[in-house]
């Protein structure tokens, strides 16, 4: 029965956790400019978080320790250097992006500029994080997350037309704008694969006591509740994609992209929009800092752990509290949130292979997993997907800078 | 005639200056400040969203015309300071006479970047 609650709840968190600002920002601009034809990337990148997350819970759970704590053991810490710099850097960005995205959301909903809401936002992710322990945060911004659902319900109202939707579902040549295309593309890899995901998920199974029996539930979690998860995203493109590419309104502002469910909601899908918007965001700002605060305090050997009172792992406790005023800062300034949100989400693509190399070595290691060490298909999937979006990010970035992207 | 008037501005458009510029973020713009203007209208988004909307389609006009100015952009930039004050006053009419400008503006720089590529 216990096995069974923590299926669906980690199911749940799945779902509701998925859809973050990354998601927002490149769905909604994929479908605006480009209709159905990326559903394929979103598709690729699906495939492969379901690889490494569940890759990431069954270490967890066999091993009882989590990611970047190992690798700086088993290969050492100058070895763990690099990625561990990669990794905090692809971290701040991405929280600041997601601090962003919140405190848009408390534009739309107010009408006061967003930049006026970056303090405001990072306190609340703060206090979240320091008055509550793991399972309430992981529960509580999951459950809401749900909310997120409404992109799904929005698009099925909008009767996609299906010959569309499964010629989006391969990979195709761009009929227009071909930098732009591959951009998105690679933002969408980016803003599924954020390294973060993985990473916090291996703690949070060591904050949730999982050991080898929770390997079979770790496996539904990552399938069913990836699957789910990334049906939203696709949602958020089939919308826009029917609301805004008609009338030719790309998303060069999230404001733009606020008026996408109008349709589908006359009178709720503003709101929905922002209640979604936010929630994703909150959520995921959490997450982010949690992670960074997990990495660095395992990198050096510090305490950690969400569920320790803050005087007992002091060090990981001012780990997220920099973090999240700091990164909050580059949204107090006035930083437009939705473009360093889709850099961000492409440099995420370009360092897959710093953040995932490191993890794939120890998830063949013998001795460390024994038969529940990786199979050559999962590391083929893993190698093949990681080196193309690489190659698609170092191509992209340089041309959508020469596009004014 | 439309088509007369199309090939004139590119013509206007072509002889200004070296360089090619892209005109679909402000037609994107224009068309986002017409169809705002109708949700508005019907109460489906808060005043707000328009002001600011406003805010960023006169920022992306501005860099447009630094790079190439054109009437289309300026009578846009009339357009969207109509609507704005239109939603300052709460006025549905004006609002809706300027959506349908924004509206018809949108569909001329559309057809203008399509001339020019």
């Amino acid at each position: 029965m216990k096995k069974g609650t923590q299926l669906a709840l980690g199911i749940l968190t799945s779902v509701g956790g998925f859809f973050d600002v990354g998601n927002i920002a490149t769905s909604a601009q994929a479908g605006a400019s480009f209709r159905f034809q990326l559903i394929w990337a979103l598709l690729l990148a699906t495939v492969l978080v379901i690889f490494l997350v569940e890759m990431s819970g069954r270490f967890a759970a066999v091993t009882k320790k989590a990611l970047p704590d190992t690798i700086r053991e088993h290969m050492g810490f100058s070895f763990w250097c690099v990625p561990f710099v990669v990794l905090t850097l692809t971290h701040f960005l991405i929280l600041a992006s997601e601090i962003g995205g919140l405190s848009f959301a408390m534009q739309l909903v107010t009408g006061v500029h967003f930049s006026w809401w970056a303090m405001p936002s990072a306190l609340m992710v703060w206090l979240l994080l320091w008055r509550s322990k793991f399972s309430t945060i992981e529960n509580s911004t999951s459950v809401l997350g749900l909310i997120t659902l409404c992109f799904v319900v929005a698009a099925v109202r909008h009767h996609p037309p299906a010959g569309a939707l499964l010629a989006g579902a391969l990979p195709s040549l761009p009929h227009h704008d071909p930098s732009k295309y591959w951009f998105i593309a690679v933002s969408i890899v980016g803003a599924v694969l954020a390294p973060y995901l993985f990473y916090f998920y291996s703690s949070g199974a060591i904050e949730d006591d999982w050991d080898e029996s929770y390997v079979g539930v770790n496996r539904g979690v990552s399938v069913i509740g990836m699957t789910f998860g990334s049906l939203i995203a696709i949602g958020a493109i089939v919308v826009a994609a029917m609301v805004l590419a008609p009338r030719g309104i790309q998303v060069d502002d999230y404001q733009q992209a606020a008026i996408m469910l109008s349709e589908a909601f006359p009178f709720w899908g503003y709101f929905l929009f922002a209640a979604s918007m936010g929630i994703a965001c909150l959520g995921a700002s959490v997450e982010v800092s949690l992670s960074m605060a997990y990495t660095t305090a395992q990198t050096f050997g510090w305490n950690w752990g969400e569920d320790l009172a803050p005087a007992k792992d002091a060090r990981f406790s001012l780990v997220y509290t920099f973090s999240i005023f700091l990164a909050a800062l580059i949204t107090a300034f006035g930083v437009d949130p939705l473009k360093l949100t889709l850099l961000t989400m492409v440099i995420n693509a370009a360092v897959l292979p710093f953040v995932i190399v490191p993890f794939l070595l120890l998830m063949n290691d013998r001795r460390l997993l024994r038969e529940h060490r990786n199979g050559w298909f999962s590391n083929a999937v893993v190698i093949f997907v990681v080196v193309l979006s690489f190659v698609l990010a170092v191509v992209s970035i340089p041309l959508a800078i020469k596009g004014g992207t | 005639m439309r088509s007369l008037r199309i090939v004139t501005l590119a013509l206007v458009f072509l002889s200004c200056g070296p360089g090619k510029v892209d005109l679909t973020p402000a037609a994107s713009w224009a068309s986002t400040l017409s169809y705002m203007s109708k949700l508005w209208i019907e109460n489906r988004v808060p005043t707000s969203l328009l002001h600011h909307s406003v805010d960023s389609a006169r920022k992306e006009i501005e860099k447009t015309r630094k790079q190439r100015d054109h009437p289309q952009l300026a009578a846009f930039d009339a357009a969207a300071t109509a609507l704005d004050q239109a939603v300052t006053d709460g006025d549905k009419g004006a609002a809706a006479r300027a959506g349908q400008r924004c509206d018809a503006i949108a569909k001329a720089l559309e057809d203008l970047q399509r001339s020019v590529e």
